[in-house]
């Protein structure tokens, strides 16, 4: 048997093959199906139009997130037709609100994201999913095809290996690694190929961190970004389901299109300056630069780990009269535990907002920018209008940056705070 | 699934935001013919059926929504041919009937206004303007099937009545 990936594993696994080699299309049916209320349109009236029943309700998730709790009349009516269309068609997974999370956050924390399984989602950020080894991948409206006839095509990718070696410097988090990581990768090489990421450096993080890590692979078009299970894996993920899963794990002399090592000792605290996150900057080149909102949140900054870095910041200190700063964590559970550790009120004795757990001001709901604003966030995009005005500017950062930024009342390094 | 018709050129990195800003989500009455509007505003209002979108690497990358797709099938537009395309938005194309086919070359044979003929099925380029042709890479396998059925809801549900 020739070698193979993790991705390739996974996807030979869901199409019922021994073997299955890039760029080959196949069929393969999905473990698990991720829905989040904002998809409605894309998945409720087709689905009715079509006169289908959903084939296997029980593999179909669907978490409350971009809109939570419902903001005005449409949203309340999305809601309301989720939980008509769960009931009508038996799906039980309905993580309604006060049970919710941002979809990616929320299947890894309830482990519907397992190891050796292909989970496909509705929304863009699925990559995360792949920190516990799970081939994760974001579709559109053809999730309707995995919910109605129980399969999809897909077209293996080629793989990409990262490995990831030394300490994080302090002043920096998983956050820097990641953006670092995209800018030398690049997305010519990113696009459409899985990026597997490996080396002590990811063998010691959390697996947050991972998911971080994970997630931001999708900023170079990368269909899938994962992380072979290890006992850490296995751990986490035992101890949230009681679905069996194989922690299936690339072969050494496996085939990769390319490999990096970078040593993580050495990267200073980075910025994806506007208009695009691949636009990096290292944070000295732009530090000093006024900003209005500071916002910690989204499927890549709104963990526990992002809310303690942003409370250990701001512990003792006040957030700068001339800023908005904005928490939401990334689920309904974080924010319970983020209560417990007493995260929450540091953040809001310091001036800090914190919302319900939602995707909140990164798709520029609550917290949205006017004209000429600017930003720096713990979130996903920053192209013109995504978090409110098109004349708004929005710099992505670590939590430590984004904490410190609040407080100076200007793009700051943590480590110079005073 | 042969298209026949003028080149419209867009360059390296068009996204999905600049194919169809975020708020023709919901805003469907204006959405074809703000399509595009930002890098060429001539397109929309004059693409002729048939007519061919050619781009360079990555066109349609940025977040997967894919009212742009559907944007793109309103304008009339008979296809597009891009040195590369952004995975999302080539699954979505496929769903909503929109042709598509990867040639890394296109942006050096084809120049605005040029005749185009392709063949989406099986991924031939013909520029009858200077009589240059390439090969491009099409979907295969099941995604082929569903380009042929026209997109996604008809391919389910002739898959249904099986």
């Amino acid at each position: 048997m020739a070698a193979m990936t993790i991705s390739e594993k996974i996807l030979a696994r869901a199409a019922g093959c021994d073997f299955v080699k890039p760029g080959e299309y196949i069929r393969a049916e999905a473990d698990t199906i991720v829905m989040c209320d904002l998809a409605w349109l894309l998945a409720g009236p087709p689905i009715a139009e079509l006169g289908a029943k959903v084939r296997d309700p029980d593999k179909v998730i669907v978490a409350f997130d971009h809109k939570v709790p419902a903001d005005n009349t449409a949203s309340a009516e999305m809601h309301r037709n989720w939980r008509q269309f769960c009931a009508e068609h038996g799906i039980e997974k309905l993580h309604d609100v006060g049970d919710h999370g941002i979809s990616h956050v929320l299947s890894v924390e309830r482990g519907y994201a397992r190891p050796g399984t292909l989970q496909v989602s509705i929304d863009s950020h699925a990559n995360t999913c792949g920190a516990v080894g799970c081939f994760a991948i974001a579709l559109g409206m053809d999730i309707i095809s995995d919910m109605v006839l129980g399969w999809n095509w897909y077209s293996v990718p080629e793989s990409i290996r990262v490995r990831l070696e030394g300490e994080p410097r302090e002043g920096t988090t998983v956050r820097d690694i990641a953006q670092h990581v995209i800018t030398e990768v690049g997305e010519g090489l990113g696009n459409g190929r899985a990026i597997e990421f490996v080396g002590p450096a990811v063998e010691r993080m959390s697996i947050s961190s991972r998911m971080t890590l994970c997630n931001w692979s999708r900023k170079i078009q990368a269909v899938a970004g994962l992380v072979n299970p290890d006992r850490r894996t296995i751990e986490y993920v035992g101890a949230r389901t009681d679905e069996p899963f194989e922690a299936l794990v690339s072969d050494p002399d496996a085939v990769y299109v390319a490999d990096f090592t970078f040593d993580v000792s050495t990267l200073e605290p980075l910025v994806a300056a506007p208009p695009d996150p691949t636009n990096t900057k290292t944070l000295a080149s732009v530090s000093g630069t006024p900003i209005q909102q500071a916002f910690i949140g989204s499927c890549a900054g709104g963990s526990l780990e992002d809310l303690r870095a942003a409370a250990e910041i701001l512990s003792g200190r006040r957030v700068h009269p001339g800023v908005r700063m904005i928490a939401s964590p990334g689920s309904q559970a974080i924010w319970a535990e983020a209560q417990r550790e007493g995260i929450i009120a540091t953040l809001a004795e310091a001036g800090c907002v914190v919302t319900a757990s939602t995707c909140g001001a990164c798709i520029g709901g609550m917290g949205a920018l006017g004209d000429g604003e600017v930003c720096v966030s713990t979130s996903t995009e920053n192209f013109p209008g995504r978090m409110g005005a098109p004349g708004s500017l929005v710099y992505l950062a670590s939590p430590l940056t984004v904490a410190a930024s609040a407080v100076a009342g200007e793009l700051t390094d943590s480590r110079e705070l005073s | 699934m042969v298209r026949e018709g003028s080149a419209w050129i867009f360059g390296d990195r068009v996204s999905v935001e600049t194919i169809s800003p975020l708020k023709y989500m919901f805003d469907t009455a204006d959405r074809a013919l703000a399509c595009l509007a930002d890098a060429d505003p001539r397109f929309a209002p004059e693409v002729e059926a048939g007519d061919i979108l050619v781009a360079g690497e990555l066109f349609g990358h940025g977040p997967g929504h894919d009212h742009a797709n559907i944007a793109l099938v309103e304008t009339g537009v008979g296809g597009i041919v891009a040195a590369s395309f952004a995975p999302q938005f080539f699954r979505h194309s496929i769903d909503h009937g929109l042709l598509v086919a990867e040639c890394p070359e296109i942006l050096g044979i084809a120049a605005a206004g040029d005749r185009l003929r392709v063949d989406f099925a099986y991924g031939l380029v013909e520029n009858l303007t200077t009589g240059i042709r390439a090969e491009a890479r099409v979907p295969e396998g099941p995604a082929r099937e569903i380009v042929a059925k026209g997109g996604l809801i008809p391919f389910i549900r002739e898959e249904m009545q099986r």
